[in-house]
């Protein structure tokens, strides 16, 4: 099982298009390459932006559309290509104007959940340009819920006490944690939530906690956000936020090697996520994604679906044909057609397959909807209401102030290989190194000023006596003193010599330990484009086990002071292997910017974590 | 000069040809609208696929449309800007769009039923409330919503909505009470319990069934509710039905109506729309004029 990352999907996704492109003749009928989704011959493509977790879903629906008669149009034939794009991100491009990005700007939109097209919409609004987004169909749900592991849920009175965001909040706060509960063992109460503005789940769950926090279920207004007793739970529900990011995939993976390890009660205490990736984890695909061979295994502790008792939302997965100037009428009709297409009943059952509720009424829930897999197709009970747009927008702004302060080091690679060319081809183009200062520069402004960041460079033979490991570039400090000096500091930076990668990965993560600070996230990113080369590979190996146990035993429960190790691979020849074994001992995420061409987008990425 | 002469004479032939083909290819097609050609409808908002239905068929002209009670309907101006020979829309839409005509003159005539069926609810979990238990009265809506329940009942001003919302409204007065003493607030209360935008029939018993929370109980014509999983249908005491009709527009003709209504497909979509085809019976004015009474107040 590895953590199938967008901006890898997304990346196979591009070069899969142009080795098909490469490759595929004229003709129609299209779809003659092996997975039917490369080739359109003579077919008008109907490209689709999807969210990440129903990818495989839309795959297998495009190509048996592509491959039926539902796909002749009045003057030929629609050939749907789907391909994954984060519903924020999306959202983000969209509106503005599709520009910049490797994906084709999208005839249809499926964003998680309908919250999207209105934010979309608010933001054009704003801007003086019509809405993109109308009426939709909504063609398959599935709620927001609190995964928990069951013991936990069971110590909370799952499944007769109804549990919300109030008793999150309240545990979160605790400052006996679990021992408040008579489990000490578990220390203390450990949330998990994505970044909303880039995860539906992220933003579905900021909505169901600050109407709890606002005692309502409906017309929450830009006033509730602002009141005292609304802002401080948040805060307090925030405070338990082990990290966010940009996919809850991420927790899932973790949750599910910790559960190995008989350590997943120590990783997370509960997770914000849809109730299909509860299906997910409990058959044994905790990201939702199989990848070719991989066998699945049922976890040793299975999760629960908590339906918030104060009200949840669903993730409708709305199908939006776009108003946009870039989808033509045969193009809309393709779309339009398509959109019939999944609508009915035979499609509908391949969506129940996959763990999502059907939109078509005339297919009944069943299996996988069931309490076997820790859900319940009875509930939620409750529904909030989608907030208006500009509250959407403005909640989205205050969490940026609200969300858990962060405390991270920034370790980043400085070797002699840094100063490549990011294209071979291109002798004379920008290096690797001159990409990723860009990339981190930009990504600076993700930090908010009370967050403390700090700069560490690493390469062999640094410092005067030009005897060192790496250099702390600048202290961590909060960023409103940081942030200008940060940007310098990268700027100048320039390549040197070797990477010794596990020492300065080990010595970061001692300092992180040291001055750990309960209240943030505490974190390292590192950004490395090679293997470790300290000039004496015969220690690699007890160097890289030492760090790894030390990782682990730290990360695992043993001192319930995790400090997180981000990696991030950049280029070819990072090894990445030895990094997602690094950021799996640490319950954080490995990122790969394989194509440097990606590095901003990657770093941005990593940043969501905070 | 003889040249264009004979060539404007004969364009002036084809042309008279053009127009006799049209009119007899109108009689030929049994139709009755204005001119001879097929009718055009417009139907109330989730009434559209009998529309569609009868389009298909070749019934009416497929370019159908979508109205409803307030603005559009009683308009005369709106509908004078279109060719609409008929209304199919729920009773009694026509009496009340003809109230709000501001020069006095009816637009719509008398309607034609074409199915119906009694107003009942469909509920997920028993209702225990006041008015609640057998035989149960539309108190117990009332008295659910003030227990916490969400209920849909529709969009309050559509002709949907009123009907649908009429039997609680009407359980809230005493026998000498009139429409004008209705507590607002409290049918307000009902039409808006739900966190869910309103919408029409169709597609809230939709919302009902595939999305969990979002209501707990449902109002509408007791054949589209039955049969819905994981519900209990009850049809509670008093005189309510929703009937479908055909409404057309005064001076259209109504000859097409039957044959329209008796075609299998057509008697699908309207017994998808959650009635009985064949059946119902009109309401007489005073009916018509107690609903738009529920309406003028409830949309104030």
């Amino acid at each position: 099982m590895r953590i199938t990352r967008t901006i890898r999907a997304v990346a196979l996704g591009t070069a899969l298009a142009i080795v098909a492109a490469a490759c595929g003749g004229g003709g129609g009928g299209g779809g003659g390459d092996e997975d039917g989704l490369g080739d359109p011959g003579d077919c008008t493509v109907v490209d689709v932006a999807v969210s990440s977790e129903k990818i495989d879903l839309m795959r297998a629906l495009a190509k048996e559309f592509n491959a039926s008669d539902a796909s002749d149009l009045d003057d030929g034939c629609a050939f749907v290509r789907p391909y994954p794009k984060s519903s924020g991100g999306a959202a983000e491009l969209l509106a503005n104007g599709w520009t910049g990005d490797s994906d084709p700007a999208p005839v249809i939109w499926s964003p998680a959940a309908s919250s999207w097209g209105a934010i979309l919409n608010q933001r054009l609004s704003e801007a003086g340009e019509a809405a993109m987004t109308g009426d939709a169909v909504s063609f398959m749900l599935t709620p927001l819920v609190i995964a928990m592991p069951k013991p936990m849920a069971q110590a909370l009175g799952w499944p007769d006490t109804p549990i919300g965001w109030r008793d999150i909040a309240e545990l979160a706060t605790s400052p006996d944690g679990w021992a408040s509960k008579g489990h000490p063992e578990w220390g203390s109460f450990k949330l998990g939530k994505t970044n909303p503005n880039f995860s539906t789940s992220g933003l579905s769950a900021l909505i169901g906690q600050t109407y709890a926090a606002a005692g309502k279920t409906r017309d929450l207004s830009t006033e509730d956000l602002k009141r005292a007793e609304v802002t401080d739970f948040s805060q307090d529900v925030e405070s338990a936020v082990v990290h966010y990011g940009d996919i809850t995939m991420t927790f899932l993976n973790n949750w599910f090697r910790t559960d190995r390890g008989g350590t997943s009660l120590n990783y997370a205490s509960a997770v914000a996520v849809e109730e299909k990736s509860v299906i997910d984890y409990n058959q044994g695909n905790p990201d939702g994604v199989l990848e070719p061979g991989e066998q699945v295994r049922k976890p040793k502790v299975p999760l629960v679906a908590i339906y918030p008792e104060e009200g949840t939302l669903y993730s409708d997965n709305p199908l939006y044909v776009l108003k946009a100037d870039w989808v033509d009428a045969t193009e809309r009709a393709g779309a339009e057609a398509f959109v019939e297409f999944v609508q009915l009943a035979a499609n509908q059952e391949k969506v129940l397959e996959y763990g999502f509720r059907p939109g078509n009424p005339d297919v009944a829930l069943s299996s996988p909807i069931s309490e076997a897999n820790g859900v319940d197709p009875d509930q939620p009970s409750k529904l909030l209401q989608v907030p208006q747009p500009a509250v959407m927008v403005a909640l989205l702004d205050r969490w940026k102030e609200q969300r858990k302060e962060a405390r991270v080091m920034l370790v980043l690679d400085v070797s002699g290989s840094m100063q490549d060319p990011t294209d071979p081809a291109d002798p004379s183009g920008p290096s690797k190194l001159e990409l990723a200062q860009k990339a981190a520069i930009e990504s600076l402004g993700e930090f908010k000023s009370t967050d403390d960041v700090g700069l560490r460079v690493f390469s062999t033979n640094l410092g005067p006596q030009s005897d060192q490991d790496y250099l702390d570039v600048l202290p961590i400090q909060p960023m409103a003193d940081n942030r200008e000096a940060l940007k310098n500091r990268i700027r100048d930076l320039v390549p040197r010599n070797g990477t010794p990668l596990y020492t300065v990965t080990s010595e970061a993560y001692d300092a992180m330990l040291a001055s750990y600070d309960p209240t943030r996230i505490n974190a390292i990113v590192l950004l490395t484009d090679g293997t470790n080369d300290d000039g004496d590979d015969s220690d690699d190996s007890d160097q890289l086990q030492a760090l790894l146990t030390k990782l682990k035993a730290n990360n695992n429960g043993e001192n319930d002071k995790p400090v997180r190790v981000f990696a991030i691979g950049y280029g070819t020849e990072a090894n990445r292997d030895v990094l997602e074994q690094i950021t799996d001992a640490s319950n954080a995420a490995y990122y790969s910017a394989s194509d440097p061409e990606t590095i901003t987008k990657v770093f941005t990425a990593v940043i969501s974590n905070f | 000069m003889k040249r264009v002469l004979a060539i404007a004479g004969a364009a002036a032939l084809v042309a008279v040809a053009l127009v006799v083909r049209g009119v007899l290819a109108g009689d030929d097609d049994g139709s009755s609208g204005a001119g001879g050609a097929r009718p055009v409808v417009a139907c109330s908002p989730g009434l559209e696929p009998i529309c569609d239905a009868l389009a298909d068929a070749g019934f009416v002209d497929p370019g159908t449309e979508s109205f409803d009670l307030g603005s559009t309907a009683s308009t005369t101006g709106f509908v004078d800007d279109r060719r609409v020979d008929a209304w199919i829309t729920w009773d009694p839409a026509g009496p009340m769009a003809n109230f709000d005509v501001a020069s006095g003159e009816p637009v719509w005539a008398g309607a034609e039923a074409v199915g119906s069926s009694p107003v009942a609810l469909a509920a997920k979990q028993p209702l225990d409330g006041e008015g609640c238990a057998a035989p149960m009265s539309w108190t117990c809506v009332v008295s659910s919503v003030e227990g916490g329940a969400s209920v849909a009942v529709g969009r309050i001003g559509t002709i949907d909505g009123v009907v649908r919302l009429a039997p609680i409204a009407v359980s809230t007065l005493s026998d000498d009470e009139t429409v004008q003493d209705l507590d607002v607030s409290l049918v307000r209360s009902v039409a808006e319990s739900s966190t869910q935008a309103p919408d029409d029939f169709a597609a809230e018993l939709r919302t009902f069934e595939v999305r969990a929370g979002a209501y707990d109980v449902i109002v509408g014509p007791a054949s589209g509710l039955d049969g819905v999983v994981g519900a209990t249908l009850t049809t509670p005491t008093g005189d309510f039905a929703m009937t479908l009709v055909v409404t057309p527009r005064v001076g259209a003709s109504t000859r097409w109506i039957a044959d329209a209504f008796d075609a299998e497909a057509v008697q699908e979509a309207v017994r998808a729309a959650g009635v009985e085809p064949g059946t119902g019976t009109l309401a007489d004015e005073q009916r018509a004029g107690e609903l738009y009474a529920l309406r003028q107040e409830i949309t104030r």
